[in-house]
């Protein structure tokens, strides 16, 4: 890892994002009205490893007799904890009305949208299915596969924790590849609207040797959203860990610093 | 490409067989979408269990159903016997749950233990199998739902699966939520890491491959989650 590769890899982890939780307003039960909790919370995480404290604090003010699963929801979207909060904040557009502000419900689970998430196990659980799915498609499964059982252990502790050193020592190993071998495919999954994910198979270098680029990418995958040849006038914008980025950029570079902990690079598009 | 691993086009292929031969054997798959395809089927379950809490009334109303419905809707014509042998062979009428204590006790105790909080429950479980790019391989996704529309939870989906599995198979690894590619939906899917080297020990004979990939990957994944298959598929591809 070259040394400036380690101060980018560490603002997009230290990336934060200032959000204030209310509770909605129709599970109110106690007499009392709670007082709406302001965190920073950091963009690579999941939801459920950065909100216990919101619900130890919200849980006192519902009918103790009828509550469930913590969920959160923005103007009127269950928020899919599943994916990174970075990922969740682009997509909802949400940079222009800080702090992100967002709704704490206990009751009706929206089960037809969201995961259940009983413990940190089952986040646990979802982030290494992406983590090996991500390995699958850059190196046919080969490094998660000759990692030991506690380096599995010291990646997720790392994310979970927050503590970037103990995460990287790991997924440095992940993002191997030796001069002139690329990567076997890119993992990326693009976020648009409120469809659900495109996923294809790129390579990061195409048949004639040159590097595929973001542009690239696009253009095979939403060619749709791309300017029309008699306009410059894009319709969309494509948002990759807050940044908008030039479509020159090569996709082996942005999978190797712009990925979220799961090793996919997460592709946001939006409305221009 | 590596061993065990099949591209779209042979996915899509081996996709048509099966559902050839499920129309052959009067079963229910049905090939879903245009230009990705995959395959469903829906089938009722009754899982006993005493984790779930299901209200009195409601329980005695899923008794009833479950002679009327599962009888006629999971049997196949001349199929008496199925692949696998001990429980999985057993019709979809499935003892465990929340047992896991009595397991250990013998054979009868568990009945003197278990039968009083048992409480049948009619579920409606919908099986979609969807070819990964990733792992290029077929993938197992399923829902469990009960007779009121819910969801069944993954602890309830756990303790239903056989006792063998749940002892061989790491929970955590095995079953996970994942958004259903297709439908965007959450569906629970069984991990697809081994299928690749599950299916190279399991197919050698290059010829009848194709004809043969859904069947032997059904037929060996399908048990864990009370998707078992008539013999007659084996007989027949």
């Amino acid at each position: 890892m070259m040394a400036d590769d380690k101060e980018n890899l560490r603002a997009v982890w230290d990336g934060k994002i200032p959000v204030c939780f209310t509770l909605a307003t129709d599970e109110v039960f106690t007499a009392e009205q709670p007082e709406p909790m302001f965190l920073m919370l950091p963009r690579v995480s999941y939801l459920p490893l950065v909100t216990d404290k919101v619900n130890r604090h919200f849980i006192r003010y519902v009918d103790p007799d009828d509550h469930g699963e913590m969920w959160l929801e923005d103007e009127g979207q269950p928020l899919k904890w599943h994916n990174p909060i970075g990922v969740l904040f682009d997509m909802a557009e949400a940079e222009s009305r800080l702090p992100w502000t967002l709704t704490v419900h206990f009751q009706r689970f929206p089960e037809d949208e969201l995961f259940h998430c009983s413990s940190k196990e089952v986040v646990e659980s979802y982030f290494m299915s992406m983590v090996k799915e991500a390995d699958c498609l850059k190196h046919n499964s080969r490094i998660i596969g000759n990692m030991q059982k506690r380096d599995h252990k010291q990646l997720w502790l790392g994310l979970q924790n927050d503590k970037f050193e103990q995460f990287w020592f790991v997924n440095r190993k992940l993002m191997v590849h030796s001069e002139g071998e690329m990567f076997r495919h890119i993992p990326f999954r693009i976020h648009w609207g409120d469809r659900h994910f495109i996923q294809k198979l790129i390579k990061p270098v195409s048949a004639d040797g040159n590097a595929v680029t973001l542009g690239d990418l696009l253009r095979e995958t939403v060619p749709e959203i791309l300017p029309k040849e008699d306009s410059d006038a894009s319709s969309h914008r494509v948002i990759i860990q807050g940044c908008v980025l030039p479509p020159e950029v090569p996709l082996q570079w942005l999978s190797e610093h712009l990925s979220h902990p799961d090793n996919f690079l997460h592709i946001c598009v939006l409305s221009a | 490409m590596a061993a065990g691993s099949i591209s779209y086009e042979d996915f899509k292929k081996a996709a048509s067989y099966f559902i050839e031969l499920s129309d052959r054997l009067g079963d229910s798959w049905q090939l879903q979408g245009t230009t990705d395809i995959y395959l469903i089927k829906k089938t009722k379950t009754t899982l006993f269990t005493n984790r779930l809490t299901q209200p009195e009334p409601e329980a005695q109303k899923l008794r009833l159903a479950e002679t009327e419905t599962v009888e006629t809707e999971n049997t196949f014509p001349g199929s008496e016997q199925r692949l696998s042998t001990d429980e999985t062979a057993q019709p979809e009428v499935v003892t465990l749950a929340g047992a896991e204590s009595a397991e250990n006790e013998s054979d009868e105790d568990v009945h003197t233990l278990s039968v009083p909080h048992e409480t049948p429950v009619v579920c409606t479980f919908d099986y979609h199998i969807v070819y990964s790019h990733s792992y290029m391989v077929p993938v197992l996704y399923f829902n469990v739902y009960t007779q009121d529309g819910a969801l069944l939870p993954l602890d309830d989906l756990w303790s239903s699966i056989p006792v063998h599995y749940r002892q061989s198979l790491d929970r955590w690894t095995t079953l996970t939520q994942q958004e259903h590619p297709h439908l965007g939906r959450p569906f629970f899917q069984l991990h697809p890491c081994h299928t690749q080297q599950l299916m190279t020990k399991a197919l050698t004979d290059c010829y009848t491959r194709l004809r043969r990939y859904m069947v032997c990957w059904l037929s060996s994944v399908g048990p864990v989650v009370h998707l078992s298959m008539p013999l007659a598929y084996s007989t027949s591809c």
